[in-house]
Order: structure tokens, then C-alpha cells, then sequence
């Protein structure tokens, strides 16, 4: 379990975080909507270690001061692949203390569990945007994490490869029962991804409304259209619409 | 139309170009030879004159300060690229890099004689500004979310300059590379033909001028040509296999 309690941060004069409180359970997918420039990123990279925060704690069920494990997955592939690397050398990089034999197996599994086994001798420029994406989750995987971070990591792909790119997601992440965090702008992604949705408002920012989503997991992507989706999306547009204006 | 054939057509339509200025005697023959008479004299300097060791001499000048100038240019230039001082440095890179290598040969000779340490440091001093400039500018533009990654994967100091900022900065260090190459050349040429030297391909162009051997003088500039395209072409090539992802 994952306790974001009280963060706070602000860049010189500006307070972009004001307070952010909320909790990622077990095996948990949680997606954060707010509009741009409210610091889902920067939270994300604060839950990640890569930023500090001014005021707040990040709790994990671990004991001791043991650091939590993160892996993000950001919304450029082409910018967090390794291009001097191979498919399968960039998810192999991603392994740490593991003997070589052991690690060519893990990295191997990932691929197959990828469907990028035919693909692992490939650079990352020679893939499509949607595959090159695939690769940053298995690198990700490899990282074995507490948590998976990920910042938009459906936006930078056409419509189409978005879709099937969360379906594989949604397929994986059942497999892995691992907590997940994803930043993104679409409802329909948060809906379709996410157990819990977490709304932020304009910066300085705070937890405006918590949903819950207890639609069964694995969803199937023809859920969006159904009744209770529809229930979510009109929630999330009552509860923006304070700041559209 | 195969591209050797249209290479084949262009080698001779220049050849005849030439051949009817130099037959127009706009020039006298002496001063202006045709290029059968070229042609003859690359036969001669290579059957006679041992031009190969002017080659083999020329191409060791060029390539050890080529690779003494890379090898200095990206360790200072990454020692700048993580300097606070960044700035205030590359102006004085900048300001050395106006200084035209030829205007210094009066002091590289007083510093170091008139024999190959004087003419290798020529052509450090040629290529280590560029370099030096390129890398930094490798150091300073690498992608941040890469590192980012780095961080998140518990990486070292060490592990992230050797696996993730060396290959990241290695496409532009590449380009100062190929700028080096051609500014090595020129700075041999000219160090073998005002430094002291009983070889290279400079010295030759300078003896067949002052003998008017213009023929075998010709010859040699245009040897000296083949020896900078092709030391290029071996570069682009290495570069298109160790450097794959440049430009993607």
C-alpha cells in the first residue's frame, strides 16, 4: 500500500501542490485527472524520488526505511528508450543484481509475455509508436517495482494503437496484480484503467473528489458504453466543470 | 542507367572540359597541362617517385593528432559539459576556435621545432576546439528523460555517464568528429608544405610547383583529394554502424 499524505510543493513563489492526500491500495489502479499545469507530473515524479517535495510523506506498507521501488512509464518512448539498445537490451538493462543465466530467462518471459519475442533483435526507431510504448512497459516489468508510475502513456499514438495498448495493459496488469498510478487526460482511459479516480483541481492544487470505480477488472474496452461507465464520466464532468469556467 | 556509367560519363565530360581549356592555350602548357599528361604523371610519381610513402606519412600525421585532438576534445569537452562554468568557458573555446591554425605555426615551431611533434600538435589544435564544442553541447542537450529513467533504475555515477551520457552525446561528439577529419587534412597539407619535411603529400605539391613539374603537381592535389574523401567515407561508414540510432 502506497499513503500520500499532505504533499506539498511549490517552484519559487508559485505553489503548484497544495496538499495532496490520497491512497493506492494493493494491486490497485488509480488514475489522476486534473487539467494542465496542476503538477500531476511533478507529483508523479515526487512519488518516483526524482523530486522532492516541501512538506508531505509518501508512506509504503514496507518496514524500515527500505526506498520504494518505482518504474516510470513516460509519455515520449522515443525520448525513454534506449535507442543504442535493442528491444531486448533495453529490457535487459532494466534487470538489476541477477545473475546472467537467470536474467536472460526473465528477459525472455517478458518478451513472450510482450509478444515482441520476433522483435527483440530491433531497434526502438524501427518500431511503431504503440510497440515502442510496449517495450517501455516491459522495461518497466523488469524493474520489478512496488509501483508502476505512468505519465500519459497512451497520448503520444494514434487513436487506434491507444486502444489496443490498453487492452494489452488492462491484460497485463491483471497478470501482475501490481498498484499502478497513471496520470492521464482521457475519462475514458481513467474509467476503462482505473479502480479509483483521483481529480485534481487548477494549481494550486488539491484533491477535489475521489471516485470510486468498482467495475470488474479485466474490463473489456466495449464497457465504456455501458450504464455504469456512463454513471462515472457524468460524475467527472459534474465535478470538472468548476473549472472549465 | 547504372551509377557507375553515370559516374564514368560525368569523370569524362569534366576530363574533356578540361582537356579543351588546356588545349584552348589560354594558359601555356607548362602552367596548365592536360590531362593525358596528368594521367601520365600519376603513373610517374607513384612508379618513380615513391609517392606512396608521402601518403603513408601524410595519413599517420593526420590521423595521430586526429586521434590525440578526439580523444582530448571529449574529455575537456565533458569536464566543460558539467562545469558550473559552462558558459564562461565556451566563450573562451569559441574565441581559440577564431584563431586560425596557421596563424599560430610561428609559435608551434619556436615551442617544438620544425619536425612531426610540431605538426601533429598543429592538427590537435585544428581539431580538439570543435570536438571539445560538440561535446559539450552533447552534455548540456541530452535528453532528460532518459536519465530520469537512469535514476529510477538505481543506476551509479559511473554506470550513468558510461551507459547513459557517453552513448546519449555520442551522435554530436560524432558530428564534431567529421569536422575534425577535414580540418586535419587541411592542417597536414599545410604544416608539410611551411614546416621543415623531406615527405608528405604537402611537401610534394610545393617541390612540384617550385621544379614546374605541374603535370606530377596536379596529380598529387588530386591524390590529396582521394586521401580526404576517402578517410571520410571510412569515418561515415564506421559511424552508420556504431552509431545507428544518429539521427533517428
Amino acid at each position: 500500500m502506497l499513503k500520500i499524505i499532505n504533499v506539498t510543493k511549490s517552484f519559487g513563489q508559485t505553489k503548484i501542490l497544495d496538499g495532496i492526500n490520497f491512497e493506492v491500495a494493493d494491486n490497485e489502479i488509480v488514475a489522476i485527472v486534473g487539467p494542465n499545469g496542476c503538477g500531476k507530473s511533478t507529483l508523479l515524479k515526487i512519488i518516483a524520488g526524482l523530486e522532492t517535495m516541501d512538506n508531505g510523506e509518501i508512506k509504503t506498507s514496507k518496514v524500515g526505511d527500505e526506498e520504494i521501488k518505482t518504474s516510470i512509464i513516460f509519455q515520449d518512448h522515443r525520448a525513454s528508450l534506449f535507442p543504442w539498445k535493442t528491444i531486448g537490451g533495453n529490457i535487459e538493462f532494466a534487470i538489476t543484481k541477477m545473475d546472467y543465466k537467470l536474467k536472460k530467462i526473465k528477459v525472455d518471459q517478458i518478451l513472450s509475455q510482450l509478444n515482441l519475442t520476433k522483435h527483440q533483435h530491433k531497434f526502438p526507431y524501427q518500431l511503431s509508436g504503440g510497440m515502442s510504448q510496449l517495450v517501455a512497459f516491459g522495461r518497466a516489468i523488469a524493474q520489478d517495482p512496488d509501483i508502476f508510475l505512468l505519465d500519459e502513456p497512451f497520448s503520444a499514438m494514434d487513436y487506434h494503437a491507444s486502444l489496443k495498448l490498453q487492452q494489452q495493459f488492462i491484460e497485463l496488469m491483471a497478470l501482475i496484480k501490481k498498484p499502478a498510478c497513471i496520470v492521464t487526460h482521457s475519462f475514458d482511459e481513467a474509467i476503462l484503467l482505473a479502480d479509483k479516480i483521483v481529480i485534481l483541481s487548477a494549481s494550486p492544487t488539491k484533491v477535489i473528489q475521489i471516485l470510486k470505480n468498482n467495475i470488474e477488472r479485466p474490463r473489456k474496452i466495449e464497457m465504456l458504453s455501458s450504464l455504469e461507465a456512463q454513471e462515472i464520466k457524468q460524475l467527472l464532468f459534474t465535478n470538472i466543470s468548476s473549472f472549465l469556467l | 542507367m547504372s551509377n557507375f556509367v553515370k559516374q564514368l560519363l560525368i569523370i569524362l565530360t569534366l576530363s574533356w572540359c578540361w582537356f579543351l581549356l588546356s588545349s584552348a592555350n589560354i594558359f601555356p602548357a607548362l602552367l596548365f597541362p592536360s590531362p593525358p599528361e596528368i594521367i601520365k604523371s600519376f603513373y610517374i610519381i607513384f612508379a618513380e617517385d615513391g609517392i606512396s610513402y608521402d601518403i603513408y606519412l601524410t595519413i599517420i600525421r593526420m590521423v595521430s593528432g586526429l586521434v590525440a585532438g578526439i580523444a582530448l576534445g571529449v574529455v575537456v569537452g565533458v569536464l566543460i559539459g558539467f562545469s558550473s562554468l559552462v558558459k564562461q568557458i565556451t566563450f573562451w573555446v569559441d574565441f581559440l576556435r577564431s584563431i586560425p591554425g596557421a596563424a599560430l605555426f610561428p609559435a608551434f615551431m619556436l615551442l617544438f621545432g620544425l619536425g612531426e611533434l610540431a605538426k601533429i600538435f598543429s592538427v590537435i589544435f585544428a581539431t580538439v576546439l570543435i570536438v571539445i564544442i560538440n561535446t559539450t553541447y552533447g552534455i548540456k542537450n541530452m535528453n532528460k528523460t532518459r536519465l530520469m529513467v537512469a535514476q529510477t533504475l538505481k543506476l551509479s555515477k559511473l554506470q550513468t555517464f558510461f551507459q547513459i551520457i557517453l552513448p546519449e552525446s555520442l551522435p554530436y561528439i560524432s558530428v564534431g568528429i567529421r569536422h575534425a577529419i577535414s580540418y586535419s587534412l587541411i592542417m597536414v597539407i599545410v604544416t608539410e608544405m611551411f614546416m621543415g619535411t623531406q615527405y608528405g603529400l604537402g611537401k610534394r605539391i610545393v617541390d612540384f610547383h617550385l621544379t614546374y613539374e605541374t603535370g606530377k603537381m596536379y596529380a598529387v592535389i588530386i591524390l590529396t583529394g582521394m586521401v580526404g574523401y576517402f578517410v571520410n567515407r571510412l569515418y561515415i561508414f564506421f559511424e552508420a554502424k556504431k552509431i545507428h540510432w544518429m539521427g533517428r
